[in-house]
């Protein structure tokens, strides 16, 4: 098993790729550790996730295999979704699974650190009063410095 | 004519592609920049190097990249996924 990465522009089931990520898993795994990562609902009628068309892909893909090379895990996968996305609906969802519990829980950490400040995509918050484009947060920022 | 394209909040103030025209001789990025702040008031901060990535011949560029007639650009704003 290795890094892989998926850009999907529709809804998904973290629970299916769970079971295919678990169906794939070699002998050498002891530890699977799993990220979901959800729109907030309160005010927020939805999350548009605008994408590019070359690039985007290939930011998931560099990121998933960085952190397969950094850390001594034994399958990491990454799927993030782009489009509107409903409140409740899950955005991003990251796997990694590894010998040992550590390197999993540190490998999901880094691939949503990065994937929060790294990853391609333009984010604009929908609510009833209009859009709202955001960015990293300074705790986003300052978390994926813990890795350089 | 150069083709340059916006995404993100960028896009919504500028539109999502322009054509500018460009001498032979071309315009650096930090003069397109200007140009194009020009032409948008209130967007200049938002165009600045500190704000907006920009991309010509698929490669990061910096301020003093030359830009021809025939190059495409993009403009990023900062990215955020997760």
């Amino acid at each position: 098993m290795t890094a892989r990465a998926t850009l999907i522009d529709g809804p998904f089931s973290p629970e299916a790729l769970y079971r295919d990520f678990l169906a794939r898993l070699g002998e050498e795994a002891g530890a699977v550790v799993t990220f979901t990562g959800l729109v907030r609902g309160g005010d927020v009628t939805g999350l548009l996730l605008e994408h590019h068309p070359l690039r985007t892909a290939v930011s998931l893909e560099a990121i998933a295999a960085a952190g397969a090379a950094r850390f001594e895990v034994s399958g990491i996968e990454v799927v993030h979704r782009c489009g509107l996305i409903g409140p409740g609906e899950p955005i991003v969802w990251v796997a990694a699974a590894a010998p040992h519990r550590r390197a999993a829980f540190e490998a999901a950490d880094y691939l949503m650190d990065r994937l929060k400040t790294e990853a391609v995509f333009w984010k604009r918050e929908e609510a009833t009063g209009g859009g709202r484009w955001i960015e990293p947060t300074e705790a986003d920022r300052h978390a994926a410095t813990r890795w350089e | 004519m150069t083709r340059v394209s916006f995404y993100g909040l960028l896009a919504d103030a500028m539109g999502r592609h322009l054509e500018v025209e460009v001498p032979k001789g071309g315009v650096s990025l930090g003069g397109l920049r200007e140009r194009l702040a020009a032409e948008r008031l209130g967007m200049a901060g938002e165009l600045s190097a500190s704000r907006a990535k920009a991309w010509v011949r698929d490669t990061l560029a910096g301020e003093d990249d030359m830009i021809g007639p025939d190059d495409a650009v993009e403009f990023w704003p900062p990215v955020s996924g997760g």
